[in-house]
């Protein structure tokens, strides 16, 4: 004659089947492990104390294996800033590039997009600028592009181009500084928090700590 | 390299645990209650001591034949150099506050 679970049993076996759900598929015989032992808790209370447990087991177990960019949105918006970066760290390069090819079309749409409106303002530092400094600023470019493309194919290592671009662009921001104040040009007027310090260094930081951390990590649903 | 193993009272009280029968191979539940550590505090430890390679795992029938098999764990031979060296520095804690309190 079988017997009926109590409410109580089959509430820890819900429990449990719920922590076999939630634990990373890496370490899915764990949760076979925890709901088969279930089996051999004899007191309904005990399994039940058991299948609470176990839950807890497994979100801790999900959490340390939790890789951040997995998340669809943060790798999305990890991908923009990436190209952001990119894009930014370019620019400049671009700009000297459409003035010195007399591009002046591209030189107008480019203007548009600095703090003035207009590209003639910084014909001076265009001038000013070395070609090493546009270099540095290329490479910059380079790695973060390299990171977006990364990031984009899930590459666990996209945290090496994304640290690089960082450290390129800090480098440049410190050996550009005394060509900007030799011509005087004031690049952005009131340049906020967010444009100065969030975007281009907290924010890669933050992505290349989210990207290197999971790199470490085995993948939550091998 | 693996990593050296988190030296909390639980892990040390459940490589003890494994230590003493260290050639048996044991179950979570029996674990659970001889330690008497709850589920959730056995199971993270039972599967980082794993992955750090001193926790040998393995899938036992069940004597009963209703039952599922169960999953069964001993230490490995690093399991037991490393369970026996934490065993030992708790003991000489240990000795050493005794010894403190007296000298007070």
């Amino acid at each position: 004659m079988t017997t009926r679970a109590t409410p109580t049993r089959r509430l820890a076996d819900s429990l449990v089947r719920y922590a076999a759900r939630v634990i990373p598929g890496v370490l899915g015989h764990w949760a076979q492990a925890m709901q088969n032992e279930l089996a051999y808790v004899a007191d309904d209370r005990e399994a039940l104390r058991w299948a609470t447990g176990c839950v807890g087991s497994a979100h801790a177990a999900r959490l340390r294996h939790l890789y951040l960019l997995d998340i669809p949105t943060v790798r999305a918006a990890g991908i923009v800033l990436a190209a952001f970066c990119a894009f930014q760290m370019t620019f400049a390069t671009a700009m000297t590039a459409s003035y010195r090819l007399h591009a002046l079309g591209a030189m107008d749409v480019m203007g548009w997009m600095t703090p003035g409106d207009d590209y003639r303002r910084f014909i001076p530092l265009m001038e000013a600028i070395p070609a090493w400094l546009h270099g540095l600023l290329l490479a910059a470019g380079a790695c973060y592009l390299v990171a977006t493309f990364w990031l984009v194919g899930r590459r666990r290592a996209a945290y090496l181009p994304l640290l690089l671009g960082v450290i390129l662009t800090l480098v440049t921001r410190l050996l550009e500084r005394p060509f900007i104040a030799a011509v005087g040009v004031v690049v952005v007027p009131n340049p906020s928090l967010l444009s100065a310090v969030l975007l281009p260094i907290v924010f890669p930081l933050l992505l290349v700590f989210a990207a290197w951390s999971g790199s470490r990590r085995e993948p939550v649903d091998a | 390299m693996a990593r050296p193993p988190n030296r909390s009272v639980q892990t040390r009280l459940v490589l003890a645990a494994l230590l003493e029968q260290s050639a048996e191979w044991r179950h979570g539940y029996d674990l659970s209650k001889q330690t008497d550590l709850p589920s959730g505090t056995l199971y993270p430890i039972l599967i980082r001591l794993a992955g750090q390679g001193l926790l040998e795992e393995s899938w036992a029938p069940s004597e009963t034949p209703s039952r599922p098999p169960r999953h069964s764990y001993r230490l490995t031979a690093s399991g037991v150099t490393t369970a026996r060296e934490l065993v030992l520095e708790e003991r000489a804690t240990t000795r050493s506050l005794r010894t403190s309190r007296a000298t007070r």
